[in-house]
């Protein structure tokens, strides 16, 4: 592997990712409670993987979901394929998904004549440029953004125009032609004509609740509700371990994954998808591709637990210095070394050895997958299938054979210091790769072992009798001391968050009567989302409006995602008639252009919230 | 009341490199008043082969380690990634049967901190240092609370270099990143090992520390030839040769 030549930036925008997830998890005092508990559930899951299918099927069929099971990317594929051509598909827009990326969904639409339209700008940008992601959250961070403005003007027809349009409504005169605002507004109007003309709308899935057949997923930019609110068809590729069981983890889990992935509060959209829109058709279909093969070896099991956030890749020094590119599965860092290697040994054995055993990964990881501890274990059966690496091998020899017999260490010792005289030229060779990078050690005439016969004679005076005890270790069987975070006053911690996280603007008075508002009915204190159930036959006005206006109770305001999701479980009302429903926080945004903040991606460009008694 | 016996292990690199860390470590603990044995039949933990992927070399050190050390009440040893390559490995390579060394090693910075309980130090270091947390030794034997994690801030390192008289005690930015030493991932990805040395060695200098000191000679020693290499101007030394400056 090589260092990335924009190493230094490389490094700098993903820890800056690390440093705000950071900031999230010490933000939370039972943060570490948290990780524990989802750890658990996701065991729990994939333990009793069989049951939780089931019951998600069973929920989802009752919902008027079509539910289907691939057993490998070829029949997912051919499912996809299917379910297009009996609705005459000529077009697809979709919102992110890595498990489509892994099944190479997009070649075998095209191949078919079926246009595929990314619409997570990010994956937009790759699309166009015809690069594979390079993270699994910020696809395509890598790309500077001379090279995307480049690539618009080439692609976009309308460019000109659009950015015509974007002075006008900014109200500036002139911008920078590389300026991220203006390049974001561009594949906004670009990408709004997208989603007016596709016949279908295909999304991954965060997570999928087996208690009631909701698919969950999580954006930013809202451009998976836009994908799903516009065309009839929806279809979700989703990947067997990512049920969970119910709307108590779904609190938990909404907790962990943004703040771990992108170091913030929440996503603008968390969407519950519990059925078709009216008049359409929702299909799920549920892809093993060797997830359960996975759930066969007890060693590597727990790499099913990942929910896909990204921050073992934002910490690990090696991913940081060499980019996403530097491995060959297509899932880089941490992560992506452990998969690579239960989807194919043999091919990606090389990308074990990107990894110094530092175990940051084990630290974020939100649901405590023991990364660099399966990356030790896959190494030790790099024999069994002959991909070993020789020159290691043969220093791992020499070496059980110099520390095997004590007297054999002894002489190599003794003759060790012998190294000091040689010339560079017989040190700094090929084969001596230490000297790569590093200055040759010197090696001092006597090792502790030749100084310990004088060293053991030596008379040391007692500066203080101690005696040691064994120190009692904390008892690691305790139940969960599991208590989330209540703020004293949550009206104003939501006035705040609302402020200072979504980005929205808040009014604290009921609104105009001329101000067409949409009603939401949990507000959380923690993040600013606001709950919105469906409650018109058409949702798109949810997304595609440039404006929003959220009227929201006071007495409707919650602590956290726990109590929202409580609430939202013990009402019958949300999900009838329409089987929608979605955490808003704020406008929509993106920072998918050289990590730069960019408020209005797709969804709406601003969002006010209207706080009554 | 009976002394307890600790078993000194100097870890291969350590006695041949590094001699004088050992010899630190065993005048501390006696100063201490302590009583201490260094079995001369002890060569290497079997960390690097493992780490490459063959831990079936690495077996035959386990078991010789685990029958030299047996019989000690404590086994103590100046080096975070030995210790927990015994205290986390060892035990599952056994051939048959119990392993008994491993639960009573302890790296001498936990030793002291956890175990002797160390109140003050007859040291003296008059230099700004910079301390290096190593990953094994913060993520592995929990010397100082990992940056990633939501718990207490502790660093028994730091708890037990404030007992020295006349230090300056600092920690560079992004406290405790790898330095990409790695135990043969130095050698198999030298230009990332290299370079995550270098950035790590510009951090501690940032500083504007007199010396770098760390609870582990290997991370010191790559960072310490990569120094070289490019001519910085750092010096590098072992956390307990400063504990036994007084000595």
């Amino acid at each position: 592997m090589k260092v990335n030549e924009n190493a230094t930036r490389h490094d700098q925008t993903f820890w800056n990712v690390r440093e705000k997830r950071d900031k999230m998890a010490k933000a939370l005092p039972e943060w570490e409670d948290l990780r524990e508990e989802a750890g658990q559930i996701k065991m729990d899951i994939l333990t009793h993987l069989d049951h939780y299918i089931a019951l998600f099927e069973k929920n989802a069929t009752l919902n008027g979901v079509h539910v289907h099971h691939a057993k490998d990317a070829k029949e997912y594929n051919q499912i996809v394929l299917d379910i297009l051509s009996a609705h005459k598909v000529k077009k697809v827009v979709k919102s992110k998904s890595m498990l489509t990326e892994e099944c190479h969904l997009n070649e075998n639409l095209e191949k078919n004549n079926i246009e595929v339209v990314e619409t997570d700008l990010g994956e937009r940008i790759l699309q166009m440029m015809k690069l594979a992601p390079s993270h699994v959250v910020m696809p395509a961070l890598h790309v500077h953004r001379e090279d995307i403005m480049a690539c618009f003007k080439e692609q976009i027809p309308e460019y000109e125009q659009f950015k015509k349009k974007y002075l006008e409504i900014s109200g500036k005169d002139n911008v920078a032609e590389d300026d991220p605002t203006m390049l974001t507004f561009v594949a906004r109007l670009h990408l709004r004509h997208q989603f007016e003309t596709a016949q279908a709308g295909m999304t991954g899935a965060n997570f999928g609740i087996a208690d009631h057949g909701d698919v969950v997923v999580c954006t930013n930019e809202g451009n998976a509700d836009m994908s799903t609110a516009l065309p009839n068809l929806h279809i979700v590729s989703m990947g067997i371990e990512k049920l969970i069981p119910d709307y108590r983890a779904m609190g938990i889990f909404h907790r962990l994954l943004a703040r771990s992935g992108t170091g913030q509060e929440t996503t603008v959209y968390t969407s519950h998808f519990r059925g078709a829109k009216p008049g359409g058709e929702m299909h799920i279909i549920l892809v093993d591709n060797g997830r359960r093969k996975i759930l066969e070896m007890p060693d590597h099991i727990q790499m099913l637990k990942c929910i896909r956030c990204g921050s073992c890749m934002n910490t690990c020094p090696v991913y940081r210095r060499t980019g996403g590119y530097s491995y060959s599965y297509f899932i880089p860092g941490p992560i992506g070394i452990n998969l690579g290697m239960a989807h194919d040994a043999k091919k990606h054995a090389k990308n074990l050895s990107a990894c110094s055993l530092c175990c940051s990964c084990e630290n974020v990881c939100p649901v405590k997958v023991d990364l660099a501890s399966q990356i030790y274990r896959w190494r030790q059966m790099l024999e069994k299938i002959h991909k070993e690496k020789r020159s290691k091998k043969t220093l791992s020899r020499l070496m059980t054979f110099a520390f095997g017999k004590p007297w054999i260490y002894r002489c190599l010792c003794k003759m060790a210091p012998l190294i000091n005289h040689l010339p560079n030229w017989m040190v700094e060779t090929k084969a001596n790769k230490w000297t790569i990078g590093h200055k040759m050690m010197h090696f001092p005439k006597k090792s502790f072992h030749d100084l310990w016969p004088e060293l053991k004679n030596e008379s040391i005076i007692v500066q203080q009798e101690y005696t040691p005890t064994v120190p009692k270790c904390e008892d690691s069987s305790k139940p969960l001391s599991f208590r989330p975070t209540t703020y004293e006053d949550k009206v104003e911690k939501f006035c705040q968050t609302t402020v200072n996280v979504s980005g929205a603007e808040l009014k604290i008075s009921t609104a105009p009567e001329d101000i067409e508002t949409i009603k939401g009915r949990i507000a959380v204190a923690e993040n600013g989302c606001i709950w919105i159930p469906q409650t018109t036959p058409d949702r798109r006005h949810l997304f595609t409006s440039e404006h929003l206006d959220i009227e929201i109770s006071r007495k409707n305001i919650v602590n956290n995602m726990h109590e929202a999701y409580e609430l939202i479980e013990k009402s019958i009302e949300y999900f009838k008639p329409y089987p929608f429903g979605t955490f808003i926080s704020g406008p929509s945004k993106t920072a998918d252009i050289e990590g730069t903040l960019v408020y209005g991606a797709q969804a709406a460009r601003s969002v006010t919230v209207w706080l009554t008694e | 009341m009976d002394k307890h016996k600790i078993g000194l292990f100097i870890p291969c690199y350590v006695d041949k490199l590094y001699p004088e860390v050992g010899v630190a470590c065993y005048r501390l603990l006696r100063s201490l008043g302590l009583e201490v044995f260094y079995p001369k039949e002890q060569t290497c933990c079997g960390q690097p082969m493992g780490n490459a992927g063959f831990e079936r070399m690495s077996r035959p050190m386990a078991e010789s380690f685990d029958s030299l050390f047996k019989d000690y009440d404590y086994v103590v040893a100046p080096g975070v990634s030995c210790v927990s390559y015994v205290r986390l490995h060892h035990p599952t390579l056994m051939d048959g049967h119990q392993c008994e060394a491993a639960s009573k090693t302890y790296d001498i910075i936990e030793f002291l901190h956890d175990v002797v309980k160390v109140q003050s130090l007859k040291a003296k270091f008059p230099y700004r240092v910079s301390v290096h947390n190593s990953c094994h030794g913060v993520r592995e034997l929990h010397l100082s609370s990992p940056s990633e994690r939501n718990i207490t801030q502790y660093n028994k390192i730091i708890d037990l270099l404030k007992m020295v008289e006349g230090i300056e005690i600092v920690e560079p930015e992004k406290k405790d990143e790898c330095c990409g030493f790695g135990g043969m991932f130095s050698i198999e990805e030298p230009q990332i090992s290299t370079r995550m040395g270098h950035d790590k060695i510009m951090r501690h200098m940032a500083t504007k520390a007199q010396y770098i000191t760390g609870p582990d000679s290997s991370c010191l020693m790559h960072m310490q030839g990569i120094a070289k290499k490019e001519s910085l101007p750092i010096k590098f030394i072992h956390v307990v040769e400063i504990l036994a400056s007084g000595l």
